[in-house]
């Protein structure tokens, strides 16, 4: 199977990096929560969950996290690599919620000397945001290294 | 109510160890994958991977906090945590406010994880729009079984009194 690759040159600042939904249940939000090892039972049980405010069970936050990294991923293709996630939380996704990510390309630059392990990697800072029907869920700024052109 | 005295001394320290009950694996990296649907095949096609410049599969990069959560049973003994010190009077409920990952080197199956907590930072009261509380700021470096440095977590909470 061969594999899109995004090169840096060919990015522009501004540029559409594409969205991805997908329909939450209890099952998908347990799992997610199991996935990543999150055992707090506003993600497992419902009544939990309501007793806690909430309006079901939520997504938990390593769920949320690896949902955004992997619309950066599927966007670059798999020789993008993935650098350093900002990542804030601003509501909630519960059972029955349709989450939407989408994200653009908010800055193209060259690492510099004082970035540490980013210095001299060809980078893209990438926004990405988490929706659902009922308000914002959370976002990220993504920092990702991506092949260059001779 | 202001930081004890036990408080600011606490500030500055590092925690002892914290292990992953599991080595990193295929099969946990699997059931991550299908639960995101994520389809980059450095981490689920062996064919792939093996050509890549990595040599073979790595885990997800933002899989690191994943393989240090802790048992659900039987329930780990926690290493001494400076966060888990803190007096903090008056405070009682934490809510996440911001958090930074980094990651430098890639992890592959068969690696053992561990990672070591830093109190950098606790401000002093502060208001804000959902209670008093104060800002904490700590760092979890993540180390592979080489003694390297494989990522970073750079985590604020707000521990706080809510609002009446």
């Amino acid at each position: 199977m061969t594999h899109h690759i995004v090169y840096w040159d060919d990015v522009t600042e501004g540029q559409d990096i594409g969205s991805y939904s997908m329909q939450m249940t209890a099952v998908k939000i347990s799992g997610g929560a199991w996935a990543t090892r999150d055992t707090n039972p506003i993600h497992h049980d419902k009544d939990f969950a309501l007793k806690a405010q909430q309006r079901d069970m939520i997504v938990n936050i390593m769920h949320s996290e690896g949902i955004l990294s992997k619309l950066a991923t599927d966007w670059s293709g798999p020789e993008g690599e993935l650098k350093r996630t900002r990542f804030n939380i601003e509501g909630n996704c519960c059972v029955g919620d349709l989450m939407t990510v989408s994200g653009n390309v908010i800055r193209k630059w060259i690492g510099g000397e004082d970035e540490g392990f980013l210095a001299g990697l060809h980078l893209v800072e990438l926004q990405v945001n988490s929706v659902t029907p009922v308000g914002p869920f959370c976002n990220a700024q993504i920092t990702m290294a991506l092949p260059a052109k001779k | 109510m202001a930081l004890t005295e036990k408080d600011l001394a606490l500030i500055g320290k590092e925690s002892e160890p914290f292990y992953a009950p599991d080595d990193v694996c295929k099969c946990m990296i699997r059931h991550y994958c299908e639960m995101m649907e994520d389809p980059n095949p450095l981490y689920t096609d062996e064919e792939y991977a093996k050509k890549s410049k990595y040599g073979g599969i790595i885990a997800p990069p933002q899989m690191l906090m994943v393989w240090c959560m802790p048992r659900m049973w039987p329930f780990p003994e926690f290493p001494w945590m400076p966060m888990a010190e803190l007096e903090l009077p008056g405070v009682d409920t934490y809510i996440a406010t911001d958090m930074i990952h980094e990651f430098y080197k890639p992890v592959r199956p068969g690696d053992k994880l561990r990672y070591v907590m830093k109190l950098d930072k606790v401000s002093d009261l502060k208001k804000t729009r959902i209670g008093e509380g104060h800002f904490i700021t700590t760092t979890q470096t993540y180390y592979n079984q080489n003694d390297e440095v494989v990522g970073r977590e750079i985590r604020t909470v707000l521990k706080y009194k809510p609002n009446e």
